[in-house]
C-alpha cells in the first residue's frame, strides 16, 4: 500500500493523474463502508472483504477452464478478453468497423486516445461513492469503447472479465468507459465468471456516456459467480432523446452488489432498467438503483425480479428522484421477490423523491410465495406439483429475461434459468 | 348516587389544588441546561420514588453516550440541549379577559374550524367561570370510569398510585436507550397521561387528553402509557384540531401502548402545533417516538393521525405484531404547507404467527414543504402467514414542495406476503376543470379533492375528529391555490 501512496503523492502532471490522485484523496476519507452507512444496510461489505486487500495487478496464466469457455463461444462474435484485469490480446476479437474504436483503457491512457481525458471519472461521484473512487485511483485495466456520431454498431460486443485467484486477498480493479456519440448506437455484454475454485474479489466501474439521440444496450452477466464477491458500479450519462437499456442478471454469487445510476440530463431521455437474481446457499445479492431526472419530459421504467433459495438474501434499493426542473416525467418502479426457502430473506426499499408536481410516478413492490390459484390450476390439469412450481417460477423471471434484445443471449438465459430450476420442458 | 358524585367533586376539587392548578403558585423553574442534578431535581419536584429516579438517571446516561440520527430527511440547526429548561412548574396562564383579547387570526380559525363559543374559551385559556362548567363534565366523565375500573390518571399520579403497573410496563415497549429523543424524554419527561383498562372492559367512552385533568403543561416531554387487558377495548384521543401556540420549540414524547390477549386500542392524534410562519421562521419540532405492542394473541393495535401542524414532523407510529392473529393498522394523513417538513411514517414488524398490518399514508405537500413517507414491514422468521398491505400516495400542489417516500422491506419468512404500493402525482386538470364547470371556485375544488383523497384515512378517525380534520385539512391548504 506504501508505495502506491507514494505513487499519487507525486504532483500529478496530466490531466489523467489529477483525477486519480483525486479519487485516491477522496477514498482516504470514505474508507470501506460498514452497514451504517445507509446505501449499504442491508450489505455488510466491510466484513465480508478480506481485511487487508492487495491492489497490485496479478500477472496469471491463462487456465484450462478460461481456454475451455473462450473455446464455447461462437468463433465470430466480437469479444474483449480481461484476465484478472489484465487485458489479454490474443483471446479477442477486435472488430473493425469504422467508426467504431476499441482498445483497453491502459493503451487508451497511454496515447490518450479520443480524448479520454474528456470522459474518464466524470460519470462517477467519485468523491462520495466509496468503491468507484477506490477504482478510479487504482484501475488497472478494461475496455474503452467510443463510437463516433451516427453510427449504428449492429453486433453486440462482449466484454469477457475471467478471474483467477492466485491471492486470496487480491481485490481487482476493472473498468469500462463506453462512448456512445449522437445518433450513434452500441449493445454490449459484460460476463463475469470466476474461473477458479477459490474466492475471488473484484470492484468493476462502467462510464457510459450516451450522446444526443443515441442508444445503449448493456447486459451485465454475473452468471459463473461461485465464490465471487463482486461490486459493480454502472453510471450513465444520458443527453436529450436518448435511450439506455441496461439489465442485471445475476445467479449465485457469494456477494454481489450492483449499484447502477442512470442521469436523464436531456429532454426525452428515457432509461429502462432491468433486472433477475437467483439466489442460492448463502449469497448475498444486493442491487442498488438510482434514476435521476434532471430534465423535462423524461421517462424511466424499471423491473427487477428475485428468486430467493436456501440462506441467500436478495436486497433492492431502486430511488426515483425527479428535479424540480423535470417536469412532465413519467417514472415507474416494480420489484418483486419470491422466497422459496424459509431461511432466505428478501430486503426491499423503493424509494421516490421528488420535487416537480407534474409528474407521474409509482412503485410497487411485492415480496411473497407462488400464487395457490395459479399452482392449483395446474395441478387441476393433471401437472404435478413440482413441475407447477417450476414453472410458475420460470415465469415470473421470465418477463425480465424477454426483455432483452440479442437474441443468443436472451436463449442462454432462459436455459441457464431452466437449468436453476431442472426444469426438462 | 348525588352523595357519591359530591364526593368524588369533593376530592376532585381537593385534588386540583393540591397539584396546584387553581392556586396562584410561584412560577418555579429549573436551571437552564441538562446533567444528573437537573434529572435529580425534577424526579424530586414530583416526589418520585427512589426506583423511578433511578430509571431516569440509567435513561441520562444512555443518553449522554448517543449521538442525534443524522438520517432523516428533514433539515433544522442544531438543538443546543444546554439552552432548554427542563423542568417549569406548572404555570397559571396568563388572564384572558374575553374571547376579544385573542390574537384574531387563532379567532378566525376557531371560527372556521367551527369550535364552539365555550370550548373556544377553554382552548384559548379565558377566565371565565368555564372552570366549574367543564369539572362537573369531568367528574361525572370520572365516574363512569371508575365504575368499569378504568384507571386515567397523569403519569405523576400513577407512579404514585399504581407503581406496580407503571414499573411492570413502563419503558417495555420503547426502552430507554430506543433511540436519541426516547432517551431524553426517558430522563426529563415531565408528565402525560397513564390508561389501564382492566380484563374484558370495553371503555365506555373515547378517552381524551383533552378532558383530562391536569392537562395543560404536560410540557415538551410527555410520557404516554396505555395498557389495554385481555379483551378489553379503548379509543383515545391525543391532540385537538385547534391550532395550538406552544412556547416549546422541542418536543420529544414518548407513546406507549401495549395490548394484551384479544384486546383492542385505537389511538387517534390531530396535532396542529404552531407551524412557523409563512418564510418558515419559527414552530415546532415534534420528535416523537410512538410504539404499540401486540403482545396477546388475537390483539389489536390502530393508528390514525392527521398531522397539519409543527414545523418539523418526525415519528413512527408503530406495531410490534407478537401476540398470534394480532393486526396492526396505521392510517395517516400528513399535510405540509410553507416551509413545513414531516418525516413520518410507521414501522410493523411482523413475529407471531398470522399476523396482518396494513398501512395507508397520505401525504400532501403544498407552498415550499417537504413531506417524507418512510415505513419498514419486518416480517420474521416466525411469523407464517403474515400479510401486509401499504398504500403510500402522494400528493403536490404547486412545483415548489417536494413529496418522497422511502419504504423498507425487509422479509426474513416464504410463507408470508407484502404488498407496497406507492403513487406520487398533482391534482388533475380534468378534476378541476370538471369541479370548475360546476360552479366551484379552485379553492373549494382543491379542498374537495383533498378530502376525497384522505377520505380513506378519516373514516378511520372518531366521528367529532373527522369532522373536525376536514375543515382542518382546508384551514392549512388556504392559499396554497393560484
Amino acid at each position: 500500500m506504501e508505495t502506491i501512496e507514494q505513487q499519487f503523492k507525486n504532483t500529478p502532471t496530466t490531466q489523467l493523474d489529477k483525477v486519480r490522485v483525486e479519487a485516491f484523496n477522496a477514498f482516504e476519507k470514505l474508507g470501506i463502508p460498514t452497514s451504517r452507512v445507509e446505501a449499504w444496510k442491508y450489505t455488510n461489505i466491510k466484513t465480508k472483504l478480506s481485511k487487508d486487500f492487495i491492489l497490485t495487478p496479478l500477472e496469471s496464466e491463462v487456465n484450462t477452464a478460461v481456454k475451455n469457455y473462450i473455446a464455447s463461444l461462437p468463433p465470430y462474435a466480437f469479444r474483449l478478453v480481461f484476465l484478472n484485469g489484465i487485458f489479454h490480446q490474443e483471446l479477442s476479437i477486435i472488430p473493425e468497423i469504422e467508426g467504431l474504436y476499441i482498445t483497453n483503457l491502459k493503451e487508451a491512457f497511454a496515447n490518450k486516445s479520443s480524448n479520454i481525458e474528456q470522459y474518464f471519472g466524470k460519470a462517477v461521484n467519485y468523491n462520495e461513492e466509496h468503491f468507484a473512487a477506490l477504482n478510479t485511483a487504482f484501475v488497472t485495466d478494461g475496455a474503452f469503447i467510443h463510437v463516433s456520431k451516427n453510427v449504428a454498431i449492429e453486433e453486440p460486443i462482449y466484454l469477457h472479465y475471467f478471474f483467477t485467484a492466485t491471492d486470496a486477498d487480491a481485490f481487482v480493479q476493472t473498468r469500462n468507459l463506453v462512448v456512445v456519440e449522437d445518433g450513434a448506437s452500441l449493445q454490449i455484454a459484460e460476463d463475469f465468471r470466476n474461473a477458479s475454485n477459490i474466492t475471488v474479489q473484484y470492484n468493476h466501474v462502467t462510464e457510459s456516456f450516451i450522446g444526443k439521440n443515441a442508444q445503449l444496450t448493456l447486459v451485465k452477466l454475473q452468471v459463473e459467480t461461485k465464490n465471487v464477491k463482486g461490486i459493480h458500479s454502472l453510471e450513465a450519462l444520458l443527453q436529450r432523446d436518448s435511450t439506455f437499456n441496461a439489465s442485471t442478471i445475476t445467479f449465485e454469487g457469494n456477494v454481489i452488489r450492483n449499484n447502477i445510476t442512470a442521469q436523464l440530463l436531456g429532454e426525452n431521455a428515457h432509461a429502462d432498467l432491468s433486472g433477475l437474481y437467483f439466489g442460492k446457499e448463502n449469497a448475498s445479492i444486493d442491487n442498488n438503483i438510482l434514476v435521476k431526472h434532471l430534465a423535462p419530459n423524461c421517462t424511466s421504467n424499471q423491473l427487477y425480479k428475485g428468486v430467493m433459495n436456501d440462506e441467500s438474501v436478495g436486497s433492492f434499493s431502486g430511488k426515483i428522484f425527479v428535479d424540480q426542473i423535470a417536469q412532465k416525467t413519467n417514472a415507474f418502479q416494480s420489484s418483486k421477490g419470491l422466497l422459496l426457502s424459509n431461511e432466505a430473506s428478501i430486503n426491499n426499499r423503493p424509494n421516490l423523491e421528488i420535487f416537480a408536481d407534474d409528474v407521474k410516478c409509482s412503485h410497487g413492490a411485492a415480496i411473497g410465495q407462488l400464487d395457490e390459484n395459479a399452482l392449483f390450476y395446474l395441478q387441476a390439469r393433471g401437472i404435478p406439483f413440482e413441475l407447477a412450481k417450476q414453472l410458475l417460477t420460470y415465469a415470473f423471471v421470465h418477463e425480465v429475461a424477454e426483455r432483452i434484445q440479442a437474441k443468443p443471449l436472451r436463449q442462454f438465459i432462459c436455459d441457464k434459468l431452466k437449468e436453476e430450476l431442472k426444469l426438462n420442458w | 348516587m348525588e352523595k357519591e358524585q359530591d364526593d368524588i367533586l369533593q376530592e376532585h376539587i381537593n385534588s386540583d389544588y393540591k397539584y396546584g392548578f387553581t392556586t396562584d403558585i410561584e412560577q418555579e423553574f429549573a436551571p437552564m441546561g441538562l446533567n444528573e442534578d437537573i434529572v435529580r431535581f425534577i424526579s424530586a419536584k414530583k416526589n418520585e420514588p427512589e426506583w423511578m429516579l433511578n430509571w431516569r438517571l440509567q435513561a441520562f446516561k444512555a443518553w449522554q453516550q448517543m449521538k442525534q440520527p443524522q438520517w432523516q430527511n428533514v433539515h433544522f440547526p442544531e438543538i443546543d440541549y444546554q439552552k432548554i429548561i427542563y423542568y417549569a412548574a406548572p404555570k397559571k396562564k396568563k388572564e384572558i379577559k374575553s374571547l376579544d383579547d385573542i390574537d384574531p387570526e387563532i379567532r378566525e380559525t376557531y371560527d372556521k374550524l367551527g369550535i364552539p363559543i365555550q370550548e373556544q374559551k377553554v382552548l384559548a385559556g379565558v377566565a371565565v367561570d368555564y372552570v366549574m362548567d367543564s369539572e362537573s363534565v369531568i367528574t361525572t366523565f370520572r365516574a363512569a370510569l371508575k365504575e368499569k375500573g378504568v384507571i386515567f390518571c397523569s403519569m405523576s399520579e400513577a407512579i404514585r398510585e399504581h407503581a406496580d403497573l407503571v414499573k411492570k410496563y413502563l419503558g417495555t415497549v420503547v426502552p430507554t436507550r430506543d433511540n436519541y429523543f426516547a432517551a431524553l424524554n426517558s430522563a426529563v419527561f415531565s408528565d402525560g397521561s397513564f390508561v389501564y383498562i382492566p380484563k374484558g372492559v370495553r371503555c365506555p367512552m373515547e378517552l381524551s387528553t383533552y378532558f383530562r385533568i391536569n392537562a395543560e403543561n404536560t410540557g415538551q416531554f410527555e410520557r404516554t402509557l396505555i395498557i389495554a387487558d385481555d379483551r378489553s377495548y379503548v379509543s383515545y384521543l391525543e391532540g385537538c384540531t385547534a391550532p395550538t401556540r406552544d412556547e416549546n420549540q422541542l418536543h420529544a414524547a414518548v407513546v406507549e401502548l401495549v395490548a394484551m390477549d384479544s384486546a383492542e386500542i385505537k389511538y387517534s392524534t390531530v396535532q396542529n402545533w404552531y407551524p412557523g410562519d409563512k418564510n418558515g421562521i419559527g414552530g415546532v419540532y415534534n420528535f416523537v417516538t410512538k410504539r404499540g405492542l401486540c403482545q396477546g394473541d388475537s390483539s389489536k393495535i390502530s393508528w390514525a393521525q392527521v398531522e397539519t401542524g409543527s414545523a418539523i414532523t418526525w415519528k413512527y407510529p408503530s406495531c410490534i405484531l407478537k401476540g398470534d392473529n394480532s393486526i396492526g393498522e396505521f392510517y395517516s394523513v400528513a399535510v405540509t404547507n410553507n416551509y413545513q417538513q414531516a418525516d413520518t411514517g410507521t414501522k410493523m414488524i411482523h413475529i407471531g404467527k398470522n399476523t396482518r398490518s396494513r398501512i395507508v399514508s397520505k401525504g400532501i405537500s403544498a407552498g415550499k414543504s417537504q413531506n417524507s413517507y418512510r415505513g419498514l414491514v419486518k416480517v420474521a422468521g416466525t411469523a407464517e402467514n403474515a400479510y401486509n398491505f401499504s398504500q403510500c400516495d402522494s400528493l403536490l400542489i404547486g412545483d415548489k414542495c417536494g413529496a418522497h417516500t422511502f419504504p423498507y422491506l425487509e422479509i426474513k419468512n416464504n410463507t408470508g406476503k407484502v404488498e407496497h404500493e406507492a403513487t406520487t402525482s398533482k391534482i388533475g386538470e380534468d378534476l378541476m376543470f370538471y369541479c370548475n364547470q360546476r360552479g366551484l371556485s379552485d379553492e373549494e375544488a382543491v379542498s374537495m379533492i383533498v378530502n376525497g383523497y384522505c377520505k380513506e384515512v378519516f373514516k378511520h378517525l372518531p366521528m367529532e375528529f373527522a369532522v373536525e380534520a376536514q375543515k382542518l385539512l382546508d384551514v392549512s391548504l388556504e392559499g396554497s391555490v393560484g
